[in-house]
């Protein structure tokens, strides 16, 4: 609301952090699975004297340095450029909420990298046991980064008592913090994202040993099969996610089960998609010590990211209409109580500076048509999720409603539409956006004929 | 032009802790970021001249641009995760002015991000196409030195792209009277127009430079030392490097005062003098630590295998880029200092609510990243004797 509504067109803001998002999440979590990946097969092998597990090893690190310490690392910064660009409110609250997470955070990062650095050129400097030791320093700083954020992360959709604890003007920093972090939904969802890591792991492996063409057919199944350990994990997602879903509000947790279509369908896919690659892995590859090629391993890893991609899609969705849960809805407008009755009374156009052009002031807009006060509240409400034009058109959405319709909607918008946030402004706003909206719908009835004949839109 | 600056409220949720703690944090953080992002693209600028130079038939600068090229993605690695911890510190302390510089600069910034990531990829491509350290053996594109030079010009463009981005956004932030356009808040600007735009990004790209001559200078004695070098190559890897330094410092000896007198006239007495500790720091590192930069890079440029002139001058340069990180502080500091005054007296105040055991989590992770670093990084610069040169009479690859 305080900050200038970044829209990209046709995409539209979701859409882009979308993107991002699960591109990162895929390459995150094969960064973290593979620290497990390289640290518990090290170990093995050197145990056991394996000569081809250490040489796949020198391979995978290679693989890993180039794709997630370039790829992961660029789209991890792209993720917090995106969701500061379309969600700057929400942003600086997880900043501020969680600096200390964040920094903590940023030194796993920081001992990932180079500890992954250390591993990759390592391999003809370092002694096996310092090797080994490295190897373990990457995993298990990865996953305590992962840890983390998936305490900031699950923290939007779950907030718990947080929510409680920072409505008493003198609340204690240290409580909102651990309460917040330690989310209702922190423990499964940190199985549920270890269970994803360790399976990219699994389906990476299968990639790489492919793409290389220093392994014979043996060596090659060989190594998939030892792989195929980190896939069988997945059959556990679906009590996981019965867990995970446990912990959500009642609404959130309604809308995948039924009230969003939608949701459900994504929802199914992504359990489904999971617990079928994980059967595949114990029955083919465990048991049954089957070889897969390159293009079944790509498959499984295209599988795997709409299955990701589906998850993280619900996890999205179902906060809807919040990005914080009951603290900060989606259009960046706070959820409390105190800032609805201030946007009753002064009106949402007093706080959303950057809704109207520089050149108008508050004095300006009542002499101002209603429609063009209707834009700006447009900018200041919808624009967040609807573009005009773009992706989510608010235009086929409004159709042929008359205005008596289109001000009953957004009287009780979030009643009638859970996942909407409700319209908070003036009666007066309401109005002009009602205005707004209808003559967006019906520009016909507005045109005005020109001189040479030809009817153009009534100017804002 | 506006009717009111619309510089929005600090986030409710406070700081975490005084803000001088972040402070402190960001300007330590800042300073590894610059150390290591200043290699990255004052290196592949060097490497790019030293790339049409090896095109002309000069071996020495052939085996340089290799070696660069090799440890140039590491340090662009470095540069980004070194760059994390202050990206937060910044949004802790100035959120209200980043995000909205942010959200104006808007697509450019998803520009500047493809930017990163062909830039870096096209690092990396010249970095497995050339000697491979890792096998020890030579690389496809070692005899190619024109194909080098294309993609790492490619390369250097796209990071100099996102050099600007950087710097216009930070000079956006700090002039909320250039937020609008004219009577349109125009998002996706590309140049804020402000006196020290220009300035500020010529500054900072020849100060990247000069930090990456004295990288090529810390490689030159990195590779003496441990004998994968013979004295002639080393004497020209760390005569080179001082050359860097001495010209592109003697530059900065122009630049500096031309970004000085681009900024506000009040900012300008605060970020020279002694009026603020800031301002006083850099003012004192300008009269001492660059003359003794210079002074050892010119000696050394005379006697380059005299360690003590390369060590005078990269302390000298240490200092300098420590009082440069101070002033650019006291810069932001000042010009906002100065918009609370005129615009939003006491706006900018954020709530402190601290949170002690969460900090004292992170000093603990932080404390234990200080332990492990450089336990595994002593063990990485430990050669085995198979990189080591022959102990004389090899002629020069």
């Amino acid at each position: 609301m305080h900050y200038p509504q970044f829209t990209c067109p046709p995409l539209g803001g979701g859409i882009l952090i979308a993107i991002v998002a699960i591109t990162h999440v895929v390459i995150a979590h094969y960064a973290v699975g593979a620290g497990i990946f390289l640290a518990v097969t090290q170990t093995l092998a050197r145990r056991r004297g394996d000569e081809l597990l250490l040489r796949f090893l020198r391979d995978q690190a290679k693989f890993l340095v180039l794709f997630s310490f370039v790829a992961g690392v660029v789209t991890g910064v792209g993720i917090w450029f995106c969701i500061s660009l379309v969600s700057p409110q929400a942003t600086s609250a997880l900043i501020h909420q969680f600096a200390w997470g964040w920094a903590a955070e940023w030194c796993f990062f920081l001992l990932e990298i180079i500890a992954g650095y250390v591993y990759y050129y390592g391999w003809d400097r370092l002694t096996g046991r310092q090797h080994l030791a490295v190897a373990w320093i990457y995993a298990v700083s990865a996953y305590l980064s992962l840890v983390l954020i998936n305490g900031i992360i699950s923290f939007m959709l779950t907030p718990g008592g947080w929510n409680q604890v920072i409505a008493n003007p003198d609340y204690d920093g240290d409580l909102a913090f651990w309460t917040g972090l330690l989310n209702p939904s922190f423990w499964p969802s940190v199985l549920l994202r270890t269970i994803s890591c360790l399976a990219l792991a699994g389906i990476f492996v299968a990639i790489i040993v492919n793409l290389s063409r220093s392994y014979r057919r043996g060596e090659r199944r060989r190594i998939i099969n030892h792989a195929s350990w980190f896939l069988v994990p997945l059959g556990l997602m679906v009590p996981l996610a019965v867990w995970y879903f446990l912990t959500l509000p009642q609404e959130a947790r309604s809308l995948p089960l039924g009230d969003a279509i939608a949701m459900t369908l994504f929802l199914a896919f992504g359990l489904v998609s999971s617990v079928l690659i994980g059967g595949y892995a114990y029955f083919a590859l465990v048991r049954n010590r089957r070889d897969i090629t390159l293009e079944t391993a790509l498959l499984l890893l295209g599988v795997a990211v709409i299955a990701t991609g589906s998850m993280e899609f619900v996890r999205e969705g179902i906060r809807k209409p919040y990005v914080i849960y009951s603290h900060l809805y989606s259009n960046q407008i706070p959820a409390t109580d105190e800032w609805r009755q201030r946007l009753e009374s002064e009106g949402v156009l007093a706080h959303a500076r950057f809704a109207r052009p520089p050149t108008v002031s508050l004095e300006d807009l009542p002499d101002l048509p209603l429609h063009v006060q209707g834009r700006y509240v447009f900018n200041a409400e919808c624009r967040a999720c609807h573009e005009i034009g773009g992706t989510n058109d608010i235009v086929p959405l409004i159709g042929e409603a008359p205005r008596a319709w289109l001000d009953e909607t957004l009287r009780h918008l979030h009643d009638i539409k859970y996942y909407m946030p409700p319209f908070l402004g003036t009666e007066q706003e309401r109005r002009a956006l009602v205005e707004y909206q209808y003559r967006l719908a019906h520009p016909q009835e507005f045109e005005t004929p020109t001189a040479g004949g030809a009817n153009v839109p009534d100017a804002d | 032009m506006p009717t009111e600056l619309p510089i929005p409220p600090p986030d409710p949720l406070g700081l975490p802790a005084p803000a001088a703690v972040f402070v402190v944090l960001m300007h330590v953080t800042f300073l590894l970021h610059v150390l290591f992002m200043n290699g990255t693209l004052g290196g592949m600028l060097i490497a790019c001249e030293l790339n049409a130079m090896a095109l002309a038939g000069h071996r020495p600068s052939n085996r340089l641009a290799r070696l660069l090229h090799q440890a140039i993605p590491v340090s662009t690695s470095m540069a980004i995760t070194f760059g994390v911890a202050p990206l937060l510190f910044v949004q802790v302390l100035y959120g209200q002015f980043f995000y909205t510089a942010f959200a104006l600069m808007g697509p450019t910034w998803l520009a500047a991000l493809g930017a990163l990531l062909v830039g870096f990829y096209a690092i990396y491509l010249i970095a497995y196409y050339g000697s491979n350290a890792l096998l020890n053996k030579a690389g496809a594109w070692d005899d190619r030195p024109g194909r080098r030079l294309f993609i790492s010009c490619i390369a250097t463009v796209l990071l100099l792209g996102i050099a600007w981005v950087f710097t216009q956004n930070h000079v956006l932030s700090l002039h909320p009277n250039r937020w609008a356009m004219g009577d349109e808040w125009k998002i996706g600007r590309l140049f804020v127009g402000a006196p020290m735009s220009l300035p500020r990004y010529i500054h900072n790209v020849v100060g990247a430079v000069a930090v990456a001559g004295m990288w090529i200078v810390a490689l030159g004695w990195w590779r003496r030392r441990r004998g994968l070098d013979q004295a002639d190559t080393a004497r020209f890897t760390i005569r080179l490097g001082l050359w860097i330094v001495t010209v592109l410092a003697g530059l900065q000896v122009v630049m500096g005062p031309v970004l000085l007198f681009s900024l506000d006239r009040g900012v300008r007495s605060e970020v020279f003098g002694f009026d603020t500790l800031g301002g006083a720091i850099w003012t004192v590192t300008l009269f001492t630590a660059l003359p003794v930069q210079l002074a050892g890079a010119v000696q050394g440029i005379r006697q380059p295998l005299r360690g003590r002139w390369s060590l005078l001058a990269a302390g000298g340069m240490l200092v300098t880029v420590i009082g440069m990180v101070c002033a650019h502080e006291q810069v932001r500091v000042s010009y906002l200092a100065a918009l609370e005054h005129a615009h939003a007296p006491g706006q900018t105040e954020p709530v402190v609510r601290t949170q002690p055991v969460a900090m004292i989590v992170f000093a603990s992770c932080f404390v234990l990243a200080l332990i492990v670093l450089p336990v595994i990084l002593r063990w990485i610069t430990r050669l085995p004797t198979t990189e080591r040169a022959p102990a004389s009479g090899t002629p020069e690859p």
